[in-house]
């Protein structure tokens, strides 16, 4: 009861709730992607890279929101490259994008005056300082995702379940798939408000992941994978506002409460199953 | 007069510095059951993916329908291995059959009325119009084989390309997907890379073995010597000709 009337007298709960959903959204509908690809390590070195990006346009006072979109498409698409274009193994690029980033991102915030407690809410997040400002810039993110997803749903789902029939097929394989890292990049960038770019993975794996234990489709594990994501962006909040817990890391407790009570869900159906034949 | 549907000439391809496949000429006829046999790693399913246009030869020439690969694929149907795929990956039965309707040229089309009935057609002749709904994690390894074969019979090949069909599956399943084969080559040519010699010698038309080099290449009922030799030694083949079929 005092959440709710804390969050009709304050705007900047409703800010937060509103991140959150739009959050969910992004993550609903990428998240599952990452899953069914197995990805997730890409996505880590992605929402690490977005700190140098931050970093950078900060210490030249350009707009950090730029910095961002700009370092997580470029690991997105120096990673593809490697990956796709060369077939060569990726993984110790991750490393090194995933590293390399953060320690750009440490160095040039270290040396901008003014924002060194600013970095603590890029790791963690700050979804209580949402202004509409940058809920409008999260619309922007959400409305070019889903426009992507809805016009390219078959290829995408094609290319990520069998590369080689969508090449006989005549599809742009390469660019379905650069395109789709750059969709993930785009949906870190829109994460890092709520969730910090260290909780950020944990945003896109754990909703789509549970979803995955009883999604039929890829649309179906959208659908239940943003309802997960906004059980958990609406809960998190919930649960930090009395004892004043940081937000972002209540939200992805939240969406790991749900993952294990999915998981714990499916065992006992198995099991049920697996007596009953 | 039958037409040479593909045509491999002084072919050498492979992977990674290795040739998978040397020096291969091979000429596939219109309507015949050519069955590709080898021993594992002999090339058999790199020759397909060089029929297909997937890989690129080092020498010699590739034609399909007289044109280059890549230009005719669409005139070919591919069924890969069944192994090769992610069970846990959430798609229907039905959704991985329309995939063989998409068109990179019509990026963001919808299925169309004639992509609808292609995919029911191509079910109800594999027999699995009544699993179209089913996700793919809940089939078995002959539904999924079965699944895979109407997805390439759903983009209404001429030519069908089949990697191992059989090996996922048991042997009578087996049988009725060689079965479901034979009714199929009444209207489509079909090469099948097979480990299943006996099953090869019962259906197919004619054989060819492959051991990086093409070894041997004889009628189907006249290869069981010629594996011996491509194997190295006697090989124990199971009558399957009593079910009918053989040609």
């Amino acid at each position: 009861m005092e959440f709710l009337s804390a969050f009709l007298q304050h705007g900047f709960l409703r800010n937060a709730l509103a991140a959150g959903l739009l959050a969910a959204l992004g993550c609903g509908l990428i998240g599952p992607f990452v899953v069914v690809r197995r990805i997730s390590s890409l996505t880590g070195a992605i929402a690490h890279a977005v700190l140098g990006g931050m970093g950078i346009a900060l210490y030249f006072g350009g707009p950090p929101l730029a910095g961002a979109i700009v370092a997580a498409v470029g690991a997105a698409l120096l990673i593809g490259w490697i990956g796709l274009v060369r077939k060569e193994r990726e993984d110790a690029l991750i490393g090194a994008i995933w590293a390399t980033g953060m320690a750009v991102g440490i160095v040039f915030i270290a040396k901008t005056p003014g924002y060194d407690t600013e970095l603590l809410s890029y790791l963690f997040g700050s979804i209580l300082m949402v202004d509409s400002s940058q809920l409008w810039g999260m619309v922007v993110l959400d409305a070019v995702i889903a426009a992507a997803v809805a016009l390219l749903y078959r290829p995408f789902v094609a290319v990520s379940f069998d590369e080689e029939l969508a090449r006989l097929r005549g599809l742009p394989v390469v660019a379905l798939q650069l395109l789709l890292l750059v969709l993930v990049s785009l949906t870190v960038v829109l994460l890092i408000r709520v969730a910090g770019l260290v909780l950020v993975l944990a945003l896109l794996t754990l909703p789509s992941a549970a979803a995955g234990h009883w999604a039929r489709s890829l649309a179906g594990m959208m659908a239940v994978a943003t309802l997960l994501g906004g059980v958990a962006a609406a809960g998190g909040l919930w649960i930090s506002y009395a004892p004043d817990l940081p937000a972002g890391a209540t939200i992805v407790l939240v969406a790991a409460g749900l993952f294990l009570a999915s998981l714990a869900l499916r065992a006992l159906r198995d099991r049920s199953i697996s007596r009953t034949t | 007069m039958t037409e040479t549907v593909v045509e491999l000439s002084h072919v050498t391809a492979g992977y990674a510095g290795l040739n998978a496949i040397e020096d291969v000429s091979l000429s596939i006829m219109q309507g015949e059951f050519l069955a590709l046999v080898g021993p594992n790693g002999g090339g058999k399913s790199t020759l397909l993916k060089v029929v297909l246009g997937l890989l690129a030869p080092r020498a010699g020439t590739v034609r399909v329908f007289g044109s280059f690969p890549a230009d005719s694929r669409r005139r070919l149907g591919y069924v890969p291995q069944a192994a090769r795929f992610d069970r846990d990956f959430p798609i229907s039965v039905s959704d991985l059959v329309a995939q063989a309707r998409l068109d990179g040229a019509h990026l963001f089309a919808r299925p169309s009325a004639a992509d609808r009935a292609a995919v029911a057609a191509a079910l109800e002749e594999m027999r699995i119009a009544h699993l179209s709904r089913r996700p793919v994690a809940a089939l078995s390894g002959g539904e999924l084989q079965r699944a895979l074969i109407a997805r390439a019979l759903a983009s209404e090949p001429e030519v069908l390309l089949l990697d191992e069909p059989t090996s996922s599956v048991d042997a009578r399943m087996g049988e009725t997907i060689y079965d479901l084969l034979v009714r199929l080559n009444a209207r489509i040519t079909l090469v099948v890379v097979s480990h299943d010699i006996g099953f090869v010698t019962a259906h197919a038309g004619r054989v060819a073995c492959l051991n990086r080099t093409l070894v041997c290449h004889a009628p189907g009922a006249l290869a069981t010597e010629a594996l011996a030799h491509l194997y190295g030694g006697p090989v124990r083949v199971i009558d399957h000709t009593s079910g009918g079929g053989a040609h």
